[in-house]
């Protein structure tokens, strides 16, 4: 679905690459993690693949089946940042973005509703966002992802912050929507979260890729009990932040 | 049309629910108005309804003498106190100007006219001087309240004269002369104004007049500093790169949001409008006249608010924080304003402002609004402010737009 070829990303000013040769390839229908300490070049590659920032060399190609539409109406990104007007209520945010999206007038109130519904926000869906706590901000944050149906999911830390309820909820929709096709990239330092949701993951670092495979076959490789362990082995003990 | 409508609904929400922030921006340009109004009532009111206290001191009590105190009195604006005692102008603090008529004024101007009239029929005939009529000002009275003092004076007495010549004439021939009057001779109005529509303009200006449109202005264009804010606040929360990902023009949403800032900008200046035309009488102060000037000032209205919007849009795409934006934001709508005669008038400024002051947007929409509200000009005639306003307000979104560092 995506191929990242020898991407290469260097910010102005900066005394090294935010992503230095970077190349991966993301099946359809698999949920890949983006796995690294900070600063490891997570951020940019999805901004890249986002077409928010230019590389200065590489390419990024996408098979989407579509070659009418941009490959943009394909990907829907829950970014970092709760990227929401707080003073909106959830419908009021949800109604916007579709609008944007030219999602069909019919088919909005039908997804949103059922969006809501599934993310349990349905009985705050007229409460301003800034009312929310955390955990209903991220879920609702994942479902202005999802409103337009975007083939791939990009989810950039999407549990950060939030509780274990919210957590799971997060977790049994992406299942879910994994299981009905929806492919999803997903950085996190989370990596009992990433051992339990992906099925293929690559480690980075000082922006390449460290290593990349099942997680079964990393665990067997590095010899670990855990992703925690396979993270620290190629990555170092010293704090990045 | 529906990511237009849809922009513009978002931007309004957003705008209308922040409270705090948009009863400053109703408010401040209200009391602006209010204030300054009332602050240049008396300045304005300098060649229209002041009362100019003159003291005439008339030693000669002859018949010219007299008649060039008459003649004062009917002065509008003057009140003239007749002294009965000299006194050094110091000890009249309470009169910006002392009329002196010399003792033998009368006497002296008959002798003085004879002399000339004898002159034109005889070249060796000495002419006489005839008597000086002298007034002094108080030293703190402004530049021009001695001038129109001056000037009513030199009209009063040069008439006077006038008169004790055709009578000194009269006396002398008065085969050749008859029954004539120095009216019939010299009428009194010889100086006509242009037209009707300038002369009504002279009336209208005052402190409402200038003040209301002038704050209506200055409250429009701050409305820059709320949208730059809004738009790096969406910047900085990451909803400007959700947006950025949208696979479409970002036209829409950026005219959406300036039509929802141009619909604040247009209520502001109505509320400010409404103040001139039913607040101000209340405060003692003149109503402002708008006439049939409506369409002219909603047009300049929109397209100020169309200007405003668009470099707001600039502001909050060039800056990376919402202080840089609003610093900046603040001293360049601060100066644009002043060079826009928003504060003084651009008549009033050096030749070298004046040209620069073209350059400023606020002065585009102050010579509209002059021209709509002063000059009873119509819509078309303010095509051109009109036209410049709108170009910025593009130039100025397109600029943005180009800069896609937000949509």
């Amino acid at each position: 679905m995506i191929h990242i070829d020898q991407l290469h990303i260097k910010y102005p000013g900066a005394s090294r690459a935010a992503v230095d040769g970077l190349s991966l390839h993301i099946q359809q229908g698999e949920i890949f993690g983006l796995l690294g300490p900070n600063g490891a070049g997570k951020t940019s590659t999805i901004k890249a693949v986002c077409q928010l920032h230019k590389a200065q060399s590489g390419s990024i190609r996408f098979n989407f089946g579509d070659h009418a539409q941009s490959p943009l109406q394909h990907i829907g990104l829950a970014p970092q940042e709760i990227a929401l007007y707080p003073t909106l209520t959830a419908r009021e945010n949800l109604q916007f973005l579709g609008d944007q999206y030219l999602v069909p007038a019919a088919q909005m109130k039908e997804r949103m509703d059922s969006y809501l519904e599934k993310f349990e926000l349905a009985d705050r869906a007229d409460d301003k966002v800034k009312t929310y706590s955390g955990g209903m901000k991220r879920r609702l944050n994942l479902i202005a992802a999802l409103l337009h149906n975007p083939s791939l999911l990009i989810l950039d830390e999407p549990t950060t912050g939030v509780d274990v309820q919210s957590r799971a909820i997060i977790h049994q929709y992406l299942r879910e929507a994994n299981g009905d096709g929806l492919t999803i990239l997903y950085t996190s330092h989370i990596l009992d979260e990433a051992e339990r949701l992906c099925h293929r993951v690559a480690i980075v670092d000082h922006g390449t890729i460290l290593d990349m495979a099942p997680i079964n076959e990393l665990r067997s490789k590095y010899q670990s009990a855990d992703l925690e362990e396979v993270f620290i082995a190629l990555t170092g003990r010293k704090s990045r932040d | 049309m529906r990511r237009f409508l849809s922009a513009y609904r978002k931007d309004w929400l957003i705008l209308t629910r922040d409270r705090a922030g948009l009863a400053l921006l109703f408010i401040m340009p209200l009391a602006l108005t209010v204030i300054m109004a009332l602050i240049q009532d008396a300045p304005f009111k300098t060649f229209q309804n002041s009362s100019i206290d003159v003291a005439v001191f008339a030693p000669d009590s002859g018949k010219y003498a007299l008649e060039v105190i008459d003649a004062l009195q009917q002065v509008e604006g003057f009140q003239i106190h007749t002294l009965t005692a000299d006194a050094p102008p110091s000890s009249y603090e309470a009169f910006q100007a002392i009329v002196r008529i010399p003792e033998s004024y009368s006497d002296s101007l008959t002798i003085s006219n004879t002399s000339r009239i004898m002159r034109l029929a005889d070249p060796d005939e000495h002419i006489v001087e005839g008597p000086k009529i002298a007034v002094e000002f108080d030293p703190a009275i402004t530049p021009g309240f001695r001038e129109l003092i001056r000037a009513h004076c030199h009209r009063v007495v040069s008439r006077v004269e006038l008169k004790g010549f055709v009578e000194a004439y009269s006396q002398l021939f008065p085969q050749m002369a008859g029954d004539v009057s120095v009216g019939d001779l010299f009428p009194e109005n010889t100086l006509e104004v242009a037209s009707e529509e300038n002369n009504e303009a002279d009336e209208k200006y005052n402190s409402v007049q200038h003040n209301v449109p002038a704050y209506a202005i200055f409250g429009i264009f701050f409305i820059a500093l709320a949208l730059s804010g809004n738009l790096i606040k969406e910047r900085e929360d990451g909803s400007s790169m959700r947006l950025r990902l949208i696979p479409a023009s970002p036209w829409p949403l950026v005219l959406g949001r300036i039509a929802a800032y141009q619909t604040i900008a247009f209520l502001q200046a109505l509320l400010v409008f409404l103040a001139g035309i039913f607040l101000m009488p209340l405060l003692g102060l003149p109503a402002l006249e708008v006439g049939s000037g409506i369409p002219g000032v909603v047009c300049i209205t929109l397209a100020s608010g169309f200007a405003a919007a668009g470099m707001g849009h600039l502001l909050g795409t060039v800056f990376k924080s919402q202080q840089q934006a609003a610093a900046t934001g603040a001293i360049s709508i601060i100066i644009l304003a002043a060079l826009g005669g928003i504060w003084v008038p651009t008549f009033a400024m050096p030749k070298v402002l004046q040209y620069v002051s073209m350059i400023s947007p606020l002065n585009w929409s102050m010579t509209a609004f002059q021209d709509i509200l002063l000059r009873n000009q119509s819509v078309i005639h303010i095509w051109p402010q009109l036209l410049l306003l709108c170009a910025f307000a593009t130039a100025c979104a397109f600029g943005s737009v180009m800069m896609r560092k937000s949509v």
